[in-house]
């Protein structure tokens, strides 16, 4: 068994409350990489909180060399405002302000709030570590999804977690910047890293939960702090990028979007049954099927700002609206 | 079989556009009751829209006396703002403002729009009506739940239901809204009630709710047999038993243990673990007595317009379960 300790960091930053950051410390007392988990950087945001209590034993029977630390609650401030950001206000879209902290890394001792914070989690554990996934959520529509850029060992990396989806960003050429957000960071000091997004915000999920400790496992694995091969790898999966192909799915006409049981990451042949739509000005019924083979990228009747607005996730569908997004699946390997 | 007919009313109020109002007319082609089922009042509630759409072909099975009005989108406006009423905007506490239909009944023919809209429905359907049973939505973390007045022919006319719960309110009989109320005080049986989850649809609450419709119509002698199910009733709330708040004792992320709401639970059960973002530490959360789970989850006040009051982060002192005590 690795040594397991729990550490807090006080934070004194401007206009927040003190408070306290703990983290856990998992030590096989064996050279190697230094693997920083982070979650919650976005307050509505916690699965991969559940996550890392989930792993953290895990962690502790498997560990065989170097060093994990899990940082499950990494911006308190934004979780107690329960929204993306510290003063993100009800329904405003998340957007990128100041109030942002991953656009904030490294962060800067006398800079705004959640500049403090990233200068002090960057001091304290950011800077000592090699590797580092980033864990975020976005709306419970979209299958969970690793977002690597678009470079070879990165890529490699994210295909190690053996999420069902994995979505390359092509950023272009690595520019130095003032700031960045923190896998953004962690590249460009040339340290591995990769974000991800399982699906649902402002809840936990047992599903989602699952995927998340099986990366962490699959991803320490990886990089040889754990023995044994990534696990799940051949299952089916999407892998692609923004002039990937997709099918949109979209409502023919104005109505409610029954669903047909399926979720987000399920696998639909050409011709199957999507769901109806139940349209409110005649009570007609609309079947709505699956117009290509492929995994479920998308599912559910939704609009933008449904990370933020209870309104935009309603289920009735104006003509035009989506209601899923098909992406071809591949071998992962 | 039962003729069914869908029928159309052509709405023009003031300050919306011309719009239809359909609904299904199912017929015995004999003698009886009148049942009208309403839903989606309020626009973010729509479980009760898809209970009536399995729910006809049913009824056109098995109707043997009188007559089913359903009218699946009662208030689209409403629906088209994907909000409680009509000018509801983000994140506003649902209240009881001119625009919430419920307040209109038995609406005007000059007034507001919803008193117009209102109107409509009573002069077409409502009159014609000798029963009704109006279908709302409160938010997942509640269960599913008849919300009769304390008068014993409405009580009894839920209790057919077989909903999980049926809570009583302590109301006097009055005239005017909401809409049950206007059944109820003109000597005719209705009852409204709550499905768990809005802005959603959920597969076990439209089947509840088939069965609702199913049960209360056998009771009304509109289909033939008697009301199934009456035993998953497991909470009456008529006032005189035990509710127990269970509480978040520190701050931190509340992580449920797999129930759902009328699950039975027994003192000492774990409900969960509190995961407490100031040391990480683990809290357990479990039921203080025997009963049902009548709310689970945490969540706050204005759960029902916004995210963040979903958002499963308790502060200390937050309600994380209710439990319905049986002992």
């Amino acid at each position: 068994m690795a040594k397991v300790e729990k550490r807090i960091i006080n934070v004194n930053v401007k206009n927040i409350r003190e408070f306290n950051l703990p983290y856990w410390e998992v030590d096989s007392g064996r050279e190697g990489p230094c693997f920083l988990l982070t979650a919650a950087l976005h307050g509505c945001e916690v699965i991969g909180c559940d996550v890392m209590r989930r792993f953290l034993p895990v962690a502790a029977r498997d560990l065989v060399r170097g060093k994990i630390l899990l940082l499950p609650f990494s911006n308190p401030p934004a979780v107690w405002n329960r929204r993306h950001n510290l003063y993100s206000s009800p329904s405003e879209p998340k957007g990128f302000g100041k109030d942002n902290i991953n656009g904030a890394w490294p962060g800067k001792a006398d800079g705004h709030e959640v500049e403090q914070i990233a200068f002090i989690i960057n001091e304290k554990l950011v800077k000592e570590s090699t590797h580092n996934i980033d864990m975020h959520c976005w709306s419970r529509f979209n299958v969970a999804c690793a977002v690597p850029d678009d470079e070879s060992k990165q890529v490699e990396f994210a295909m190690a977690a053996a999420l069902p989806a994995v979505h390359v960003i092509s950023r272009g050429p690595a520019a130095k910047r003032e700031y960045y957000t923190l896998s953004g960071y962690f590249n460009a000091t040339d340290r591995l890293s990769f974000s991800m997004e399982f699906s649902g915000q402002y809840m936990l999920s047992e599903r989602e939960s699952e995927l998340g400790v099986r990366m962490l496992s699959n991803c320490s694995r990886y990089i040889g702090i754990f023995e044994g091969d990534p696990e799940g790898t051949d299952e089916p999966s999407i892998f692609f990028n923004d002039k990937t192909p997709r099918a949109e799915v979209k409502a023919p006409a104005g109505g409610l979007f029954v669903e047909n049981g399926l979720k987000p990451g399920d696998i639909v042949a050409r011709g199957d049954l999507l769901g109806i739509l139940f349209m409110d000005d005649s009570l007609d019924i609309l079947e709505i099927k699956a117009p290509e083979s492929g995994m479920l990228y998308s599912y559910g009747c939704h609009r933008r700002m449904a990370d933020v607005d209870l309104a935009a996730q309603h289920p009735y569908a104006d003509r035009d609206g989506l209601l899923a997004t098909i992406i071809p699946t591949v071998r992962r390997t | 079989m039962a003729e069914v007919q869908k029928k159309v009313l052509e709405i023009k109020v003031k300050n919306i556009r011309e719009f239809n109002l359909p609904y299904w007319e199912i017929s015995s082609g004999k003698e009886g009751n009148c049942l009208l089922t309403t839903a989606a009042l309020h626009g973010c509630e729509v479980i009760g829209c898809e209970v009536m759409r399995r729910f006809c072909p049913i009824a056109a099975e098995k109707l043997v006396k009188g007559k089913i009005l359903l009218l699946p989108f009662s208030n689209p406006p409403a629906l088209w703002n994907r909000r409680h009423n009509v000018y509801s905007t983000p994140n506003e506490p649902k209240g009881h403002g001119k625009d919430n239909i419920q307040g209109s009944w038995p609406g005007n023919p000059e007034g507001h729009e919803m008193e117009q809209l209102a109107y409509i429905i009573n002069e077409n359907l409502v009159k014609r009506a000798t029963h009704n049973i109006d279908m709302h939505c409160w938010s997942r973390f509640m269960i599913a739940t008849a919300v009769p007045d304390n008068n014993k022919e409405q009580i009894e006319f839920a209790r057919a239901s077989a909903l999980p719960a049926i809570k009583v309110i302590p109301r006097a009989p009055k005239q005017g809204p909401p809409l049950h109320n206007i059944f109820n005080s003109t000597g005719r049986l209705a009852f409204s009630m709550e499905f768990s989850g809005q802005y959603m649809l959920s597969e076990r609450e439209a089947k509840l709710g088939v069965r609702m419709l199913d049960n209360c119509s056998r009771y009304l002698g509109l289909f033939e047999g008697e009301p199934e199910g009456l035993e998953d009733t497991v909470i009456f709330d008529d006032g005189s038993k035990e509710m127990v708040t269970v509480s978040a004792s520190e701050n931190g992320l509340f992580i449920e243990n797999g129930l759902s709401v009328g699950d039975r639970v027994m003192k000492g059960d774990l409900l969960g673990t509190l995961f407490s973002d100031s040391t990480l530490d683990v809290i357990e959360i479990k039921a203080p007595a025997d009963g049902y789970l009548y709310s689970y989850g945490c969540h706050r006040r204005n759960a029902d317009v916004d995210l963040a009051a979903q958002h499963p982060y308790a502060d200390k002192g937050d309600t994380l379960a209710i439990v319905f005590k049986t002992s």
